[in-house]
């Protein structure tokens, strides 16, 4: 994902040693250092410190090189996230003082040692992500993203948290200013948006506001939310209150101070405060407070409350304001500024699915730019099929509609991405569960226990008892246990939206399809199943492009394997038609279960398709046909609002909503336990 | 065995909360002696139910808990070997169609499908049981009814009933019920206060909304009570859940974190 951040300097723009070249004059050992760390921690983590870096040398020269000479050692204690963290705090912690900047930077700085131990412990955002959206998603009742913000500034306030309708955008330049434990500080942004989320009307036209009523109304929006939040779920009052202690500073009386003193008012009752604005405040509050749904009530208050700081002559500058409360977002959720004033959220550059180029639309760097003259000369074509395709306006099926073409996968092609073949070590094999079933053919004879009488053991028996000799009790007969056959099918959804880079990492959604459907195919025992990866990618009806890229029974050699990383996402999702020809190859195979998993980024798209509804009915109607020829068919999807069309294309239970996209393996390697033995 | 049906008697009154009138629509089921299916998620109070109605109706419940190592012969009885030779034992279906009990087998999918032919003669208008081992047909007694249960939210399609069998039933479904009677339904069963056992079922809609995107069931009420139970004991609410819970039902380290998490935002 590109990170998103007002004044945000990406990491990964450049390869270190280029960018290296621009300030070597800072330090001759620094190209070696970067090396080094690039070797040890790979070239993202070098460039991003670098970029740190660069951000450091423009803000002061000399705090840079005292961060270059200590760098083997802040490296030593936390990575290239932890030591931006570490200099934000420096920043933020003496903002106007370049003495006492400079002598934390050299470490001699008691806080600076004390920050440094504190990041070293703090958790990544980026693990936190899956339990975040986990929750949001608990709390709130519905589905939305959560991501992550870069920060490479050095400059400028902190970031607060950004709320759409679609998406949770958490900052992870949080220090150890903003709370001792960064997983409390994104759990209660989290509480937070759902608050907003539960109970904020959205998008309210700021009409002829001025800025500082729509930073005080805010404020009061926020606290009125949090308290109705705190009605429904009474624990999470404890999970805003440290943050409101540490943000009330008294006796300072500029506007943030004020704000700051009156959220911790609003929230903490035995809170007291000398300030007669803070307690006009809280009087009005809690006499709105018997109907905390009254909206209208509490906007009305706070005009009251605006006015007042008007006539208190408070200074309110919107460009340095910025939300006390760490935790709380930027309210930008909560209005609309009209057409020309600040960035409405959904502007913001987001990890927004399926949109630009699945229309037809050039890319953005033009570099997977859909070039079907062009991939004609390099592919090439192993056959044609033609297929049905359900029209569901029409309740029947258009005959010979589709074309699929079998393609010999060829990873030379334009836009192939680089892969993530050099990635292969981490394509370690996945534990499976074997299955093994009751068989009625398979017999255990001579038997402690079981169903049925073992007629010749019963027949010695008696002779062993006219004998007068003392009889074998194991009379009985069981069946015994065999071992499942299965063959599953990888459908691996190869569309140009699967090139977008999930939240947070380099990675694409295809490089972690790929990388999952190789670890599975590794962890697969040839004895007993069998398994083959398959991609499709569909360009308008009369070409849907479907790539063998590991058939069943064939070895996974390291070619096959460079070839599958190696295939790129390009045009469109026309699931239906693919579904159908993996039935059809499917149905040569003769073992007991039989199983497509469909691994798609979201919903089938096309460019000659303007019904959403059509191919979602089409490929549902693939997927029942596919199950009258005994062929289960099961969605993985990586869309967390996958649920509608997923349980209409796949069936009830036959589909996975992954939130996470990187736990893809763990998921798949759960499913294929389910899928070989069912 | 055929004189102990008397121990399959309910002497104490279930707890059920109904949530709608399945108890009515059961009894009428059970005037024409209907077979019935009661299907819905796992702790959502099928078995409490069935047996609350056989309470209710005064009849012995034979509950049966089938999986896949079943046989005919378990439902039906077999011959077993002993000093004098072979003696034919009624199983726990034949005992119940023998006296006029209720035969509730629970999770009835988990059967194979062969295994579960056995009961197509009872659950149509012969109404009789064929013992061939035996040579004997048994003609059920006027009050013995079948009921099945199953959860459709797990099995595999090949765990599915064959629609022979399932079409001879009428089927019920039960869901969790909604907030205020679950809440009581927790605070009765697990004797805490209203409001705990509120924040609980709180927590279990939250864990709910999850199914599918990462979780196959939600916290279910049964779970519900053990937290409650646990509550009611003296240990702190936040361990119980995380017992009764979160262990119990994800190993997944991220989804634990966030039920904790939801347990977090009811109990401070």
């Amino acid at each position: 994902m590109t990170p998103t951040g007002s004044a945000g300097v990406t990491a990964g723009t450049s390869t270190p040693n280029a960018a290296a070249n621009h300030f070597a004059l800072l330090s001759d050992g620094l190209e070696d250092k970067l090396a080094r760390l690039a070797a040890r921690a790979g070239e993202a983590q070098a460039s991003a410190v670098l970029q740190w870096l660069a951000a450091l040398n423009d803000e002061d020269p000399a705090s840079a090189l005292a961060v270059i000479e200590r760098l083997d050692h802040l490296l030593a204690h936390v990575d290239q996230a932890g030591l931006g963290r570490w200099l934000l705090t420096g920043a933020r912690l003496y903002p106007r003082d370049l003495t006492r900047q400079r002598q934390y930077f050299r470490l001699d700085d008691p806080r600076a040692v004390q920050a440094l131990h504190a990041e070293a412990g703090a958790g990544e955002l980026a693990a936190h992500l899956p339990t975040l959206a986990l929750l949001l998603h608990g709390l709130s009742g519905r589905p939305l993203e959560v991501q992550g913000i870069q920060n490479r500034s050095l400059h400028g306030p902190p970031q607060r948290p950004i709320l759409t309708t679609s998406h949770l955008l958490l900052p992870d330049d949080y220090t150890q200013l903003d709370g001792q434990d960064i997983f409390r500080v994104h759990r209660a942004a989290v509480a937070h948006a759902v608050a907003h989320l539960r109970h904020s009307p959205r998008g309210q036209p700021t009409l002829a506001l001025k800025p500082m009523s729509v930073a005080v109304i805010s404020a009061l929006e926020d606290a009125r939310v949090e308290r109705l939040l705190v009605r429904d779920y009474p624990g999470v009052r404890t999970w805003f209150l440290e943050f409101a202690e540490q943000a009330a500073r008294p006796h300072s009386l500029d506007f943030e101070s004020l704000i700051g003193r009156m959220d911790r008012a609003l929230m903490d009752a035995s809170y007291e405060d000398d300030n007669h604005w803070v307690n006009k405040a809280r009087r009005l509050f809690e006499e709105a407070a018997t109907d905390l749904s009254d909206y209208t009530g509490f906007r009305r208050i706070a005009s009251i409350l605006a006015n007042d700081l008007g006539q208190m002559r408070v200074r309110f500058q919107p460009q340095h304001d910025v939300v006390a409360m760490p935790y709380r977002d930027d309210n930008s959720f909560l209005w609309d500024f009209g057409a020309n004033k600040g960035i409405p959220p959904e502007e913001l550059e987001l990890h927004v699915r399926r949109q630009r180029l699945e229309l037809g639309q050039p890319g953005v760097d033009g570099q997977h730019q859909p070039d079907s003259s062009g991939a004609a000369h390099v592919e090439v074509e192993l056959g044609r099929s033609t297929y049905p395709e359900w029209d569901h306006r029409m309740s029947r099926a258009r005959t010979d509609w589709c074309t699929v073409v079998d393609k010999l996968p060829n990873h030379r092609l334009p836009g192939a991405s680089p892969g993530t073949a050099t990635d292969d070590r981490m394509a370690r094999p996945l534990s499976l569960l074997r299955s093994r079933r009751l068989s009625r053919t398979r017999r255990l004879r001579r038997q402690w226990e079981g169903d049925e009488v073992d007629l010749n053991a019963a027949v010695e028996m008696l002779v062993d008892q006219r004998a007068g000799l003392s009889p074998d009790p194991r009379l009985f007969v069981r069946p015994s246990t065999e071992d499942q056959r299965s063959s599953i099918l990888v459908l691996l959804d190869l569309s140009e939206s699967t090139n977008d880079c999930v939240g947070g990492t380099m990675q694409s959604i295809l490089d972690i399809e790929k990388r999952a459907a190789l670890m599975l195919a590794r962890s697969v025992d040839d004895g007993h199943d069998r398994i083959a990866i398959h991609g499709f990618s569909s360009n308008t009806r009369s070409e849907i492009n479907y790539y063998r890229l590991l058939d069943f029974g064939a070895p996974l050699t390291a070619s096959a394997a460079t070839t599958i990383a190696r295939m790129p996402g390009r045009w469109s999702t026309r699931l239906g038609a693919a579904i159908r020809h993996a039935t059809t190859l499917l149905k040569n195979e003769h073992v007991t279960h039989r199983a497509i998993v469909v691994i798609t980024d979201g919903e089938p798209s096309d460019v000659d398709v303007f019904d959403a509804d059509y191919l979602i009915e089409d490929a549902r109607v693939a997927s029942l046909d596919a199950a009258r020829a005994a062929i289960r068919t099961y969605g993985v999807v990586l869309d967390s609002g996958a649920g509608h069309y997923a349980q209409r294309i796949f069936g009830w239970n036959n589909y996975l909503v992954v939130e996470d996209p990187l736990r893809l393996p763990q998921h798949l390697a759960a499913l294929f336990g389910r899928l070989s033995r069912s | 065995m055929s004189s102990n049906i008397d121990e399959y008697r309910i002497d104490a009154k279930p707890f059920y909360c109904p949530t709608g009138n399945e108890i009515e629509l059961y009894e009428h089921a059970y005037s024409h002696r209907m077979p019935m299916i009661l299907k819905g998620p796992t702790g959502c109070g099928k078995t409490r139910f069935i047996e609350y109605m056989a309470w209710k109706l005064g009849r012995p419940l034979v509950t049966l808990a089938c999986n896949e190592d079943m046989t005919a012969s378990d439902l039906v009885g077999r011959y077993l070997l002993d000093a004098e030779g072979t003696t034919w034992h009624d199983g726990p279906l034949t005992l119940a169609v023998r006296h006029g009990g209720i035969c509730y087998l629970d999770e009835v999918v988990e059967a194979r499908q062969d295994t579960t032919v056995v009961i197509h003669p009872l659950t149509d208008a012969r109404r009789i049981l064929p013992l061939d081992k035996k040579g004997e047909v048994v003609h059920a007694h006027p009050d013995f009814q079948l009921v099945v249960s199953y959860n459709p939210g797990y099995q595999s399609r090949s765990k599915d009933m064959k629609p022979s069998t399932r079409q001879r039933f009428a089927a019920l479904e039960f869901n969790y019920p909604d907030l205020s009677i679950e809440s009581d339904i927790v605070a009765h069963e697990a004797s805490i206060a209203l409001d705990t056992a509120t924040r609980l079922v709180g927590i279990a809609h939250r864990s709910r909304t999850l199914k599918q995107h990462g979780l196959d069931e939600g916290i279910s009420t049964r779970m519900l009570i053990y937290a409650g139970v646990l509550i009611a004991s003296g240990v702190d609410p936040r361990q119980s859940c995380d017992m009764t819970m979160t262990h119990a039902l994800t190993d997944d380290p991220d989804m634990a974190r966030a039920i904790r998490g939801f347990v977090a935002a009811y109990f401070p």
